[in-house]
């Protein structure tokens, strides 16, 4: 395989802004209110991803494993502040931003140290270039899929709080008057993974492994490594998002198993 | 069963404060039924929800001398129980809302049909789900009822229908209930009543004649 790499300039980039422009152009139009949160989240990614250019490159020519434990803290910090950033309704006070950074640290985090230690055995195991792509991927989907979650169980306990209310008024134990919301909270965060994991190969070409072939690596050894990514994210996202609704879910009530709506905002 | 005298409080509220009301007190014995009016706010409903812990209060609330803090809280709303005016449902299925199948005897005696209990709650009518409600509630072999309106928008054969299965239910059961109701002329059993005006509850007098024998 030739190592031939097209580069992207200045231009290339501008081009593709037109496009985001356009869309913000359409939104204002059309009354969406989307171009002001889509013009924030477009500089922000223009900025975060140049600025960690210049970070990986520099991490990458360090061998100290301290460099993978101070990476992996302030993505996992900015992991939890990002889970709670859009969300309609939210816990008051730092309880969303907790539970959501310990349910990543138990699920991503955990996950990314058993599949470098355990599977990939890159020598040594915290080495940058496998390390600190691996987990981003985890954290970004467990992230994802936490933030949906989130919305649909907080959405869901604020919208049918009268139908809890009753379901306790009937004597249901506090998880159970809960479990339809919870049930239905747990489906919508899972769904973009399992639609990405089912439709990869027939309808898309996962990011990841397009990345490595557009880099010039063979695209059986990308697509083993991309099956290996698709499961490790599955299992990051279902036992991130199962710990942060079970949070939740326990801090929806007190004591008494009242529902707290109080604790929202 | 007969031994237990039939005056034997069940219900005790004491100093029950919960938001703007004044500090409640009363005693609601076995086998009785009051009534409880008040205008429209005047914190009716939310006593009733005060009394089953739903909502924070403080005071000394028992059910059979044994107080609701001694018990966990879904154990103390299936003894003490509350149909809110407007009852919930959530599944698709009136049946899939009972955890025993409902005799075609019972559901009679309430006018209902057996064939309603397939339907999607949705379909019901406000006086069926009224009725349903009390037949889900009672399934939980409740000590305390805190009826919210029960029969406000019933008619006459069906207010009837009611009051006889819960006073058949609180005598077989050594039961009680509190029935918020605005017009309780038909409430004839009723051996006490309630006011709760301006934040305060009152127990308005008894006319002798209403002494059961």
């Amino acid at each position: 395989m030739n190592q031939h790499i097209i580069p992207i300039d200045a231009g290339d980039l501008a081009l593709a802004a037109l496009l985001l422009l356009a869309l913000g152009v359409l939104s204002l139009m059309q009354r969406l209110a989307l171009e002001r949160p889509l013009a924030i989240a477009a500089i922000r990614s223009l900025l975060q991803l140049l600025a960690v250019g210049y970070i990986l490159q520099w991490l990458f020519d360090r061998g100290s494993p301290l460099y993978f434990v101070l990476a992996a803290l302030v993505m996992l910090l900015a992991a939890g502040r990002e889970v709670n950033a859009r969300q309609k309704r939210r816990f008051r006070g730092s309880f969303g931003f907790f539970a959501s950074t310990i349910s990543m640290l138990l699920s991503s985090v955990l996950l990314a140290i058993f599949a470098l230690v355990v599977i990939i055995e890159p020598q040594p195991w915290f080495s940058l270039q496998y390390s600190i792509p691996l987990l981003g991927m985890l954290l970004g989907n467990t992230l994802n899929g936490i933030s949906l979650g989130f919305d649909r169980l907080l959405q869901g306990a604020w919208t049918q709080r009268q139908l809890i209310e009753q379901r306790l008024m009937l004597g249901e134990t506090a998880a159970s008057a809960i479990s339809s919301i919870r049930t239905e909270a747990f489906r919508a965060a899972m769904i973009p993974t399992i639609n990405a994991m089912a439709a990869a190969g027939l309808v898309s070409l996962p990011g990841m492994m397009t990345g490595q072939i557009l880099g010039g690596t063979p695209p059986m050894e990308a697509v083993k490594y991309q099956i290996l990514i698709f499961w490790l994210i599955t299992a990051g996202t279902g036992t991130g998002v199962f710990c942060a609704i079970h949070l939740s879910c326990r801090r929806l009530f007190d004591t008494r198993e009242r529902l707290r709506l109080d604790r929202l905002r | 069963m007969n031994s237990t005298a039939p005056h034997a409080t069940l219900l005790e509220v004491q100093g029950l404060k919960v938001a703007h009301l004044q500090p409640v007190s009363f005693c609601l014995p076995a086998r009785t039924l009051a009534i409880l009016r008040g205008a429209s706010g005047s914190g009716k409903s939310l006593l009733c929800r005060a009394i089953i812990d739903l909502i924070p209060s403080t005071g000394r609330v028992s059910c059979d001398r044994q107080l609701r803090e001694a018990l966990p809280a879904h154990r103390w709303r299936q003894q003490v129980q509350y149909l809110p005016a407007e009852s919930q449902w959530w599944c698709d299925r009136v049946l899939d809302h009972f955890k025993q199948p409902l005799s075609g005897e019972l559901l009679a005696s309430l006018g209902l049909d057996q064939s309603l209990l397939a339907q999607d709650p949705l379909t019901l009518s406000s006086g069926q789900k009224q009725k349903l409600a009390l037949l889900r509630s009672l399934e939980n072999k409740p000590r305390v009822l805190l009826l919210d309106e029960l029969g406000a928008n019933l008619d006459a054969l069906s207010r009837q229908q009611v009051l006889a299965l819960v006073s058949h239910y609180l005598d077989r059961h050594q039961a009680c209930a509190l029935w918020i109701c605005h017009d309780d002329a038909w409430l004839e059993s009723a051996t006490s009543r309630f006011v709760l005006e301006n934040g305060i509850l009152t127990q308005l007098p008894t006319p002798p004649a209403d002494q059961p024998a």
